[in-house]
C-alpha cells in the first residue's frame, strides 16, 4: 500500500499541478474576466448607445480618407481587430504592426509608443497621420455633414447639428464616438478564466496539463513581471531586445518619441477637448527617461490566436517564434543602463511547447465580430429626422 | 550615492518596525520610514494605479522634500515624476504609480533650513 502511495505521489506533479499560496495568489490576479465596464471620464460620449452607433458607422467609413482608408482597414473584425500584416499599410507602408483594438479601452496608454492617453485621442491620430488616413478635421466634418444619416445621428449624440460646430469640434466628437464604439469590443471568457475562477472557488476545472506546466513557466520567469493583471499587460513600456532599426534603416525611438508626442498632443487629457482634465494624471506626471529609447508597450496576451503576427514590428509570425526570441534573447542588445528584467529563458523544446499551449488558453472563442459592428452601424445609418 | 543609500538601509529597516516618538499620525496603513510617517492614499498601494502619499515628519520638519521610488531588483524606477506639495501637517506627494509587482524602495530626500540633508529609504512589497 505504501509503495503504491509513493508511486502515486511521484506521478502527482505530472498529472495535477499543485500551486503554492503565492502562485495561487498570482494566478488569481489575472482575473476576474471580463472586468467591470468603466466609462472614460475624458469622453462624455463613453457608454452612450447613440454615440456607439455613430462610432460604429464612422469606424468603417471610407470617405473619411482621400485614399479610402477607414479604421476598419487596419482593424478588421475577422483578423482579431488587427490586419494580419507584419507592418500595417495605410496611405503608405507603415513601420509597426497594427495592434488589435479588442480590449484596448482597458489601457492607460494607446499605440505601441503610447503617443495617446485616451482612446478618442488614439482615434484622431491615424485620421490626421499622412501615412495612415491622411485626412483632416475639414474632411471628417464635411463627410458627416454631407451624409443625412450621419448628420442625423451626430445631432442625436451632440445635441446640435454638425453644421453649427467648427470642423475640429466635429472631428473630436466623431473620434469620441469611435472610441465609444471601441469600448464595446471586449473579448469573451477563455479556458484560462474558467480555470482561474475554479481555483478562486477552491475547485478543480478541466485545464490541459501542458497549459498548467506552461503557466508555471510563465509565473517563474520574467514574463509575469510585465504581463500582469486581467489584461496580461502592465500597460507600460519595455525594451524587448528586438532590433532598433526598421526596414528602411532608420531607428524606431518607440516610447521616447511617444512621450514627447503625447505631451505635445493638442488632444490629450489636459487639452480643452478633454471632458475631464483632472483625469490627466498620466500625461501630467509621465517621465521622459533615456531608457525609454526603443521601449514599446507591453501588449495584452489575450486573444493571441486571433492577432498574429506579433511584436511591435510584426517580426514574429507565430507564438513559438516569440517564445524562442525570449528563450534565446540577445542580452548584448539590451540597454546597458536599462532595466534588469529580461534574461534568456533558455527553455527546452518541450517547455517552449508548454508555454505556447498556456498562451493559447488565453484566447476566447467568443470575440466581437463584424456582425456586432454592423448591428451598431445599422442603427446610425437608419437615422432620419 | 548608492553606497550611502545602502548604508542607511540597515538602521532604517529597524526604525521602520517601531513607531517613532513625536506627534506623528498613525492612520491605518501608515508606514514609519525613519523620521517620517507615510500614509499611502489609497491604502494599500494598488498595483498599476496612481496613488499619493501623505508624509508627516515626526521630528524637525524639512524645508524641502522630494520623493522617488525604485525597484532595486529590476534596476529601474517609476515611469512617473511625483510632485510634492506642502500641507498643514507636512507634505503630500502626488503622481506615483507602481507599474510592476515586487519590491519597491521609496527614496525620500529631505533638506533642512540649516543646510543639512538626509536621505531616507523604505522598502515595501507590492502585489
Amino acid at each position: 500500500m505504501r509503495g503504491l502511495l509513493l508511486i502515486f505521489l511521484v506521478l502527482l506533479p505530472v498529472s495535477a499541478q499543485a500551486w503554492t499560496e503565492a502562485e495561487r495568489e498570482q494566478i488569481l490576479s489575472f482575473g476576474p474576466w471580463p472586468p467591470e465596464a468603466a466609462r472614460d471620464s475624458s469622453n462624455r460620449l463613453s457608454g452612450n448607445p447613440a454615440a456607439i452607433a455613430l462610432g460604429a458607422a464612422l469606424f468603417s467609413e471610407t470617405r473619411l480618407s482621400p485614399g479610402g482608408i477607414a479604421c476598419i482597414s487596419c482593424h478588421q473584425p475577422q483578423k482579431g481587430w488587427g490586419d494580419g500584416l507584419a507592418r500595417s499599410k495605410g496611405m503608405q507602408q507603415l513601420d509597426r504592426n497594427a495592434p488589435s483594438v479588442m480590449n484596448a479601452h482597458l489601457s492607460r496608454w494607446f499605440g505601441w509608443d503610447g503617443a495617446s492617453d485616451s482612446l478618442w485621442a488614439a482615434s484622431i491620430r491615424p485620421i490626421l497621420d499622412e501615412r495612415e488616413m491622411a485626412s483632416s478635421a475639414e474632411r471628417v466634418a464635411a463627410t458627416i455633414r454631407s451624409d443625412a444619416a450621419l448628420t442625423c445621428q451626430f445631432e442625436k449624440v451632440a445635441g446640435t447639428a454638425p453644421q453649427h460646430l467648427v470642423d475640429e469640434a466635429v472631428m473630436v466628437l466623431g473620434a469620441k464616438a469611435i472610441a465609444a464604439f471601441q469600448e464595446t469590443l471586449t473579448s469573451g471568457r477563455t479556458p484560462f478564466d474558467d480555470y482561474r475562477d475554479a481555483l478562486a472557488r477552491g475547485e478543480n476545472a478541466p485545464y490541459p496539463e501542458a497549459a498548467k506546466r506552461g503557466l508555471k513557466i510563465f509565473l517563474d520567469s520574467a514574463c509575469a513581471a510585465c504581463h500582469t493583471g486581467p489584461s496580461f499587460s502592465n500597460g507600460e513600456f519595455h525594451d524587448t531586445g528586438l532590433p532598433y532599426f526598421m526596414q528602411n534603416g532608420r531607428p524606431d525611438p518607440g516610447r521616447y518619441e511617444g512621450i514627447k508626442r503625447v505631451r505635445a498632443n493638442p488632444y490629450n487629457r489636459l487639452s480643452r477637448y478633454s471632458d475631464d482634465p483632472d483625469s490627466g494624471f498620466t500625461v501630467r506626471h509621465v517621465a521622459l527617461l533615456h531608457r525609454n529609447w526603443g521601449e514599446f508597450k507591453t501588449p495584452s496576451l489575450r486573444n493571441l490566436r486571433h492577432t498574429a503576427p506579433y511584436m511591435h514590428d510584426g517580426s514574429k509570425a507565430t507564438l513559438i517564434e516569440v517564445i524562442r526570441h525570449y528563450s534565446e534573447l540577445d542580452e548584448d542588445r539590451l540597454h546597458v543602463d536599462g532595466e534588469a528584467i529580461l534574461r534568456p529563458l533558455r527553455l527546452d523544446e518541450a517547455s517552449i511547447r508548454d508555454l505556447a499551449v498556456f498562451l493559447e488558453t488565453l484566447s476566447a472563442s467568443n470575440v466581437p465580430d463584424a456582425a456586432s459592428l454592423e448591428r451598431w452601424a445599422e442603427e446610425a445609418r437608419k437615422c432620419r429626422k | 550615492m548608492k553606497a550611502i543609500t545602502l548604508a542607511l538601509l540597515g538602521p532604517l529597516a529597524a526604525s521602520a518596525a517601531a513607531a517613532p516618538a513625536g506627534a506623528c499620525l498613525n492612520a491605518p496603513g501608515t508606514m514609519h520610514a525613519g523620521s517620517l510617517a507615510v500614509t499611502p492614499v489609497p491604502s494599500p498601494i494598488p498595483m498599476g494605479k496612481p496613488f499619493a502619499l501623505q508624509i508627516v515628519p515626526c521630528n524637525a520638519a524639512p524645508e524641502r522634500l522630494t520623493v522617488d521610488a525604485v525597484m532595486p531588483a529590476h534596476r529601474h524606477g517609476m515611469n512617473y515624476h511625483p510632485k510634492v506639495i506642502k500641507t498643514k501637517n507636512g507634505f503630500r506627494a502626488e503622481g506615483l504609480l507602481f507599474h510592476m509587482p515586487g519590491e519597491w524602495e521609496f527614496v525620500f530626500d529631505l533638506r533642512f533650513m540649516d543646510g543639512r540633508s538626509e536621505r531616507i529609504t523604505h522598502r515595501i512589497v507590492v502585489k
